[in-house]
């Protein structure tokens, strides 16, 4: 079985590669109608991702959350899903997959790089609490990877906006307003925000749980925590002190550097109770 | 005079920059914990050799409060003027948006109506009561709650989605206030028992105790046994978990509390929560006279620093002045299996001991053997686990959940349930007998996204009213 979760994974990081080069094609040269295909890809990928994680699932007993291996793929399939989910809905936001693709495809390429053996759960691990904060923490990132995703769309749109390109371009012209661009941004930032609240939420429940406390000011802890933070200054700056527009979505953009170093970098860098979870 | 400071002082906290300005100074002087030695965080002699190896960069961070940086007067006081400055801000905010909630009908004329961004005109041949009928039931199917006046229409739904980001900021203040309340009175402190042994909740029986201001040693001094430990704990489900320790909790002799202490699942009794902790092996030691009475004599409890499952300690033995040094493993762990057959579960025990610092004798020994020390034998007559369980008492651990709970909720209400309102201004017929419906929406956040909703509504009735829509 081991094997055959593998062999899918690497099928799924086939297809999610394919889907980034037709979105990258479709994107430079504004192929819209080749959009489709790449979502296709997409879908198929995560089909064979889906059955992958179910099978090791199986074989290991626990979700995809012990190993960087399980962990990545985890963070990959949540934010294809949350894209093909957005762009369901908001039709003209299929272009958007040019950054999320590419995203996915390189964290489930960094993850198969991670040993694959299968890791007997600790303890510690054993905790429902676990599953509902890593759960929440790859929910978040998708949210905020697709709002990455609408920010570099606003920024290119509303640059050819300025120099009057866009009415000559049915490529961008068919993108959504920059106000509905905007608002999308807010509403994906607003959902990770709250995401990411329930991820800290539910950590500090499990702290407390195995040890005692709820905070204990870990280098985990303590930049999940600067993440908020600055999450919680793009709302206030968009709600509060009229910042919007292309000022968020470079604000947006800078962001997820903070917050894949949070989730994926603080093991390398830093000593702490969650280093060796982090890192292997 | 007075009333001008006053003013200066509410305009400095309720001032929006000045919560970005906290944060992010909040931000960098975590960052900078992070990279600084923690003392809180470290084991002692990680930080010690840090110290060493920089005496400069440790004496100035030091000074400046940098080693124990969230907790030193720098931090707090951030800390401090941020839930100050989220106060000021929170009371207007809040009683804004409880008028907003409790305001009732809000008709408007076609001239606001015209004004807004969302609107629409449609024209319609079909009576007045047939309008307001039409009206009322497309909004009550979308949710609206529609209240009227003469020709007035006012609707709204998700109006309590105005209370959202109050409540957050409420939960904010909420949690600070309980983890200042948590942490000047709890008590965390370290137990350390034998297999066997009781101890009484107090003060003077844990190894390392740390008491909040407000704790006032008020102590329960109820009866804690370890009445057995396992090293490899396999719970009721078949699930292994690792160690697990059995506490009973009695009072006046009668038996309180009794259960199984491990990881994920902690034992609380009368706001103590028991958690398990390190464990190690305990060999007992004896000093016996040359009458064969004992001199002295004590279980030693040896610790397994470097995971090597060989457990080490040090000790005085009794007055005699000597010191000993002994090292003990089992050929199999002490654990259930001790009674199935064919499980090797003999300790060994390694011991030296010291005469001012000269060592006088180097012995492995093996159950029941002993050991000659001058006129006296000194034998290894038991081995039992020992296990340290960490107690805390912090009672704002549910107030401080309630405030997550209360975020998390205000958060979701906050971006999820966005107030919307609509207004309706039916203007008679004119000559031509043709009369106009003024519709206006507004949304209170992502305004745009409402495009569609309004679109929506106002296509449904302009498909059930009008001769035309412009």
């Amino acid at each position: 079985m081991a094997q055959i979760d593998w062999i899918l994974y690497l099928t799924a990081t086939t297809f999610y590669a394919l889907s980034s080069i037709i979105y990258i094609i479709s994107f430079v040269f504004k192929k819209e109608e080749k959009i489709k295909f790449a979502i296709g890809t997409a879908i198929a990928g995560l089909l064979f991702h889906s059955i992958s994680i179910a099978l090791r699932w199986i074989e290991t007993g626990h979700g995809p959350y012990i190993t960087m291996y399980e962990v990545l793929s985890k963070y990959a399939w949540f934010s294809i899903v949350i894209f093909l989910l957005m762009q369901y809905k908001y039709d003209k936001l299929k272009i958007a997959g040019f950054i999320v693709l590419p995203a996915s495809f390189l964290i489930m390429a960094v993850g198969s790089t991670y040993t694959r053996d299968i890791q007997v759960i600790s303890a510690s691990l054993r905790s429902y609490w676990l599953i509902a904060h890593v759960g929440f923490a790859s929910l978040a990132f998708g949210s905020i990877l697709v709002a990455v995703g609408i920010a570099v769309l606003y920024i290119i749109k509303e640059k050819r906006s300025k120099n009057g390109s866009v009415d000559e371009d049915s490529f961008y012209e068919k993108l959504p307003a920059l106000k509905v661009m905007d608002d999308l941004m807010y509403r994906f930032v607003a959902s990770g925000f709250l995401f990411l609240t329930i991820m800290i939420g539910t950590g500090a429940i499990w702290a407390n749980q195995t040890w005692g406390r709820y905070w204990g000011w870990d280098p985990t802890e303590t930049w999940s925590l600067i993440v908020w933070f600055i999450y919680g200054i793009i709302l206030h700056l968009r709600m509060n002190v009229g910042w919007s527009g292309k000022k968020i979505a470079w604000f947006i953009i800078f962001s997820i550097f903070i917050l894949v170093f949070s989730l994926f970098g603080i093991g390398y860098v830093y000593s702490g109770l969650h280093t060796t979870y982090l890192t292997t | 005079m007075d009333l001008d400071i006053e003013k200066q002082i509410s305009s400095f906290f309720k001032s929006r920059k000045l919560a970005i300005v906290l944060i992010v100074l909040i931000i960098l002087f975590s960052i900078l914990g992070t990279h600084i030695p923690q003392k809180s965080q470290l084991k002692p002699e990680i930080y010690n050799a840090w110290e060493k190896n920089n005496p400069a960069q440790a004496e100035l961070f030091d000074l400046l409060g940098f080693t124990h940086l969230f907790s030193s007067f720098l931090f707090i006081s951030l800390v401090a003027l941020l839930f100050t400055n989220t106060l000021f801000c929170t009371k207007n905010m809040f009683i804004n948006a409880l008028r907003r909630y409790g305001a009732k009908q809000q008709f408007k004329d076609q001239t606001f109506i015209d004004s807004l961004e969302k609107k629409i005109v449609i024209k319609t041949r079909r009576d007045h009561k047939d309008v307001h009928s039409e009206i009322n039931s497309v909004f009550e199917s979308r949710g609206y709650k529609v209240e009227k006046h003469d020709n007035r229409i006012y609707a709204q739904r998700n109006s309590i989605g105005v209370l959202g980001t109050p409540l957050f900021h409420i939960s904010i203040l909420f949690i600070i206030l309980a983890v200042v309340y948590g942490s000047t009175g709890r008590m965390e402190g370290d137990m350390r028992l034998i297999e066997g042994q009781t101890l009484s909740e107090d003060h003077g029986n844990y190894m390392f105790i740390n008491e909040g201001p407000f704790f006032y040693e008020n102590h329960k001094k109820f009866n804690i046994t370890l009445e057995k430990f396992y090293a490899d704990y396999i719970d009721e489900s078949g699930i292994p978990r690792e160690q697990g320790g059995k506490i009973v909790i009695s009072e006046n002799g009668q038996i309180k509390k009794s259960d199984v202490v491990f990881t994920n699942h902690q034992m609380t009794y009368e706001g103590y929560t028991f958690l398990g902790n390190v464990y190690g092996l305990a060999p007992l030691l004896l000093l016996i006279n040359p009458d064969g009475t004992v001199y002295s004599g004590s279980y030693i409890t040896a610790t397994d620093e470097d995971q090597s499952q060989r457990y080490v300690s040090y000790f005085q033995l009794g007055d005699t002045g000597l010191e000993g040094g002994l090292m003990v493993y089992m050929t199999a762990n002490l654990t259930s299996k001790i009674t199935e057959e064919g499980v090797g579960q003999t300790p060994i025990l390694f011991l030296k001991i010291f005469d001012k610092g000269k060592e006088i004798n180097d012995v492995t020994l093996r159950l029941n053997e002993t050991v000659r020390i001058g006129d006296k034998k000194l034998g290894f007559y038991d081995i039992k686990y020992w296990s340290n369980f960490y107690v805390v008492k912090d009672n704002s651990m549910f107030l401080i959940f309630t405030g997550f709970g209360l975020m998390i909720l205000s958060l979701f209400i906050s971006f999820f349930i966005v107030p919307k309102r609509m207004w309706v201004d039916i203007v008679e017929p004119g000559k031509n007998g043709e009369g106009e419906i003024h519709i206006g929406g507004k949304s209170d956040k992502f305004r745009s996204l409402y495009e569609d909703e309004f679109s929506d509504i106002t296509g449904n009735l302009a498909k059930r009213l009008s001769n035309g829509t412009d």
